[in-house]
């Protein structure tokens, strides 16, 4: 309805001539508007009001049963610790910006400016229920080390990118007008194997039991950037936690990189749903540079002046530094 | 000891152009980083006290991934003779 109602305007804003310049005004007012409507979306089971429905709408303990292998790589994944790797942040964001800096009251439209990411899944929250994960990252973030603190973590623990975020929230996300009509709503055969959400992937259907969606949407960086780069808010908000995307796209394709996010962090020595990136130290990190060092002793006259008669032992090397990764390092 | 460091970083500002932290306040990035497919160059000279006869030369290149964790990505090492 807020996407009619703001084509409705434009068009009067082509006709109207001096009357444009208020309609135009009026117009970027409206632009939260269109931002996706995920009440639209969610389908008839409604927004959840409470945590475990929250929880119930992205279960996906039907997709471990069978994929038991890639549930173990994402389970060592920071997708798999999405929030509670960022408490910290996270709290800081909440409490020092938009409460403090921002003189802003946390809502739902603000809390999605960090969990946009870190767990997608508070877009299908009531605002009450946004509220209240706000508080329990924010007791969990300023009061680690207390008994109720350590319970919000542990309830927290429990939302992350899981495979219903990726396989079919995001999914639909990256690529909206490519996929005509995605959904949330799984088939009732599907329903039946106790999959919460329509199956969305890269590859085809294979042999699996459950409908497939096949996109290729997911097997490309777009997927990908939609967090791990610039993101702006509905309101107009740009949160730049990382930039990799445009690092990506304007540096590294700029040279002539063609590789994928997925390429370099899932199918190369089948990292698979790990996708390791920046923690991992001795994997993807060492692979990603190379040095390479000359080095000369040689004795050199003090300031370039031979009128002392002395040399100074010194030493001229060059460092060459070879970046093979998709992006800058660092990032964010 | 004499020691030469160079750091790539990928530096968040505000919009006054002051360096920040806060995902709420970085609005612009200054990018000092090793970027994507090139190759970064450092020459580099130094100097070493006078009657020095010998010096061990190491380069490391350190990965921050925050704060104080770091990995050594790779060493060279080379021992100098000054005759």
């Amino acid at each position: 309805m807020g996407n009619q109602a703001g084509f409705h305007k434009w068009k009067l804003l082509k006709n109207a001539g001096l009357a444009g310049a208020v309609v135009l005004m009026t117009l970027s007012l409206a632009l939260p508007a269109f931002a996706f409507d995920y009440e639209k979306w969610i389908g008839k089971e409604g927004m959840a009001d409470t945590f475990d429905e929250l929880l119930a709408q992205y279960d996906s303990s039907a997709c471990e049963k069978c994929h038991a292998a890639i549930h173990g790589e994402w389970k060592e994944s920071f997708h798999a610790v999405s929030i509670i790797s960022s408490l910290k942040s996270i709290t800081g964001f909440y409490t020092k910006g938009i409460q403090s800096e921002w003189g802003r009251e946390f809502s739902l439209a603000e809390s999605v400016k960090c969990l946009d990411c870190h767990i997608p899944q508070v877009n299908t929250a009531t605002e009450r229920l946004s509220r209240e994960i706000g508080d329990m990252i924010i007791l969990s973030g300023t009061k680690p080390d207390s008994a109720e603190g350590k319970a919000a973590k542990a309830k927290l623990e429990k939302l992350s990118i899981n495979c219903v975020v990726c396989h079919n929230l995001k999914a639909n996300m990256a690529a909206i007008g490519y996929l005509k009509q995605p959904t949330k709503e799984p088939t009732d055969a599907d329903k039946a194997l106790g999959i919460t959400a329509r199956v969305y992937t890269g590859h085809s259907k294979g042999n699996a039991p459950h409908s497939v969606t096949e996109t290729n949407g997911m097997k490309n960086s777009v997927f990908c950037e939609q967090c791990h780069g610039i993101w702006v808010s509905p309101d107009g908000e740009k949160i730049q936690c990382n930039s990799l995307s445009g690092s990506y796209e304007d540096s590294y394709r700029a040279r002539g990189g063609y590789k994928t996010c997925q390429d370099c962090h899932m199918w190369e020595k089948d990292r698979g749903h790990r996708m390791p990136g920046g923690h991992d130290f001795d994997g993807i990190v060492k692979e990603s540079m190379v040095m390479d060092v000359d080095a000369l002793a040689i004795q050199r006259f003090p300031d370039n002046s031979s009128a002392s008669g002395k040399w100074i032992p010194s030493v001229v090397a060059s460092v060459r530094i070879t970046s093979t990764a998709g992006h800058r390092i660092p990032d964010g | 000891m004499a020691e030469y460091r160079k750091d790539y970083i990928h530096m968040g500002i505000d919009v006054d152009n002051y360096q920040r932290h806060g995902a709420w306040q970085i609005k612009e990035i200054v990018d000092l980083s090793i970027q994507p497919l090139e190759v970064q160059k450092e020459r580099i000279e130094m100097s070493l006290p006078e009657g020095t006869e010998e010096a061990s030369f190491n380069v490391r290149l350190l990965y921050f991934v925050k704060g104080g964790t770091s990995t050594v990505v790779a060493e060279y090492s080379k021992e100098l003779i000054y005759q």
